[in-house]
């Protein structure tokens, strides 16, 4: 009997590495969003996103990279099913609670206006969040979403 | 990149209001933060009224930017609203539960021009919204 579950068969998959800086924030979320419009998303599904995106990426160059300068990658990848996979990966600080960050309203950055909202966004825009950090060593964060079929066959 | 967001004012009586136009993320709400402030600290006005209808994107930079403006105009001791938030931030705002910190209103018409709202009367007699994640709305967003 097989235990493994078949793994969904890759379509298509882009990445871009950038530096951490917020101009790249803009850019990032609008990369991702033009290469999964291949699979005709809805408006809806499209922002939401977009907005995930943006908040994984806003982590990276707040947090992860908060004190240092690094580099952000971007892989997006197309899944059989109509699932969109997201990877947000940083070479940071880590998170060293990630329970704790995940938490809605939770900030580390209390000088600043962040809202501690980013996990809970990106949780409740998407159908599922991984998130595996190791202090000192790096973050990623790994996003799916599976669209809808709007009426295909 | 000034171009991605822009922040016009305008004044009604005692009241600001401030239309954000473009993407509201980390890289624009700090720019967006120090005009509105500049502009709030120059005008002390008792009201602001944040109108979001032409906003394209709003991440929690946006939420944050909200929550730090509220601060700003309690501290002044005035009052702040959201107008006719768009599309793109309505869901973020409802996710948040942003109605139970801030009166997010709907307005059809300009409201600088025709709407001027009377310095320091409460328009709303209802008490505080209970319901969880609800968008409390004057009136139907224009289909």
């Amino acid at each position: 009997m097989k235990t493994k579950q078949e793994k969904p068969e890759v379509l298509n998959r882009m990445q871009i590495k950038f530096p951490a800086l917020s101009v790249n924030e803009g850019m990032a979320r609008s990369v991702a969003a033009v290469f999964i419009s291949q699979l005709d998303p809805s408006v809806t599904e499209l922002a939401d996103i977009k907005c995930a995106v943006s908040e994984a990426v806003t982590n990276c160059i707040v947090h992860a990279y908060r004190d240092t300068t690094g580099y952000i990658t971007l892989t997006v990848t197309l899944l059989a099913g109509r699932i969109v996979r997201i990877e947000v990966k940083d070479k940071g600080c880590g998170i060293r609670d990630i329970r704790q960050a995940r938490q809605p309203l939770f900030t580390t950055d209390t000088g600043g206006e962040r809202s501690g909202m980013g996990f809970t966004v990106m949780e409740s825009f998407t159908d599922s969040l991984r998130v595996l950090s190791k202090p000192g060593k790096g973050t990623t964060v790994t996003m799916t979403r599976r669209l809808s079929d709007r009426g295909r066959f | 990149m000034s171009e991605r967001a822009e922040t016009v004012y305008d004044a009604a009586g005692s009241t600001l209001i401030v239309r954000i136009r473009g993407e509201v993320d980390h890289h624009t709400a700090a720019e967006i933060r120090t005009g509105i402030d500049r502009e709030l600290f120059q005008r002390r006005p008792k009201r602001m009224t944040m109108d979001l209808s032409r906003v394209s994107f709003m991440d929690s930079s946006g939420l944050g930017l909200i929550m730090g403006r509220f601060s700003v105009m309690r501290e002044l001791g005035g009052e702040m609203t959201v107008s006719d938030p768009s599309p793109e931030t309505l869901s973020i705002l409802t996710l948040a539960g942003m109605e139970r910190l801030v009166k997010i209103e709907y307005t059809r018409e300009p409201p600088a021009r025709s709407k001027p709202t009377p310095a320091g009367t409460k328009p709303s007699p209802d008490g505080t919204p209970s319901g969880k994640g609800r968008t409390r709305r004057k009136c139907k967003p224009s289909a």
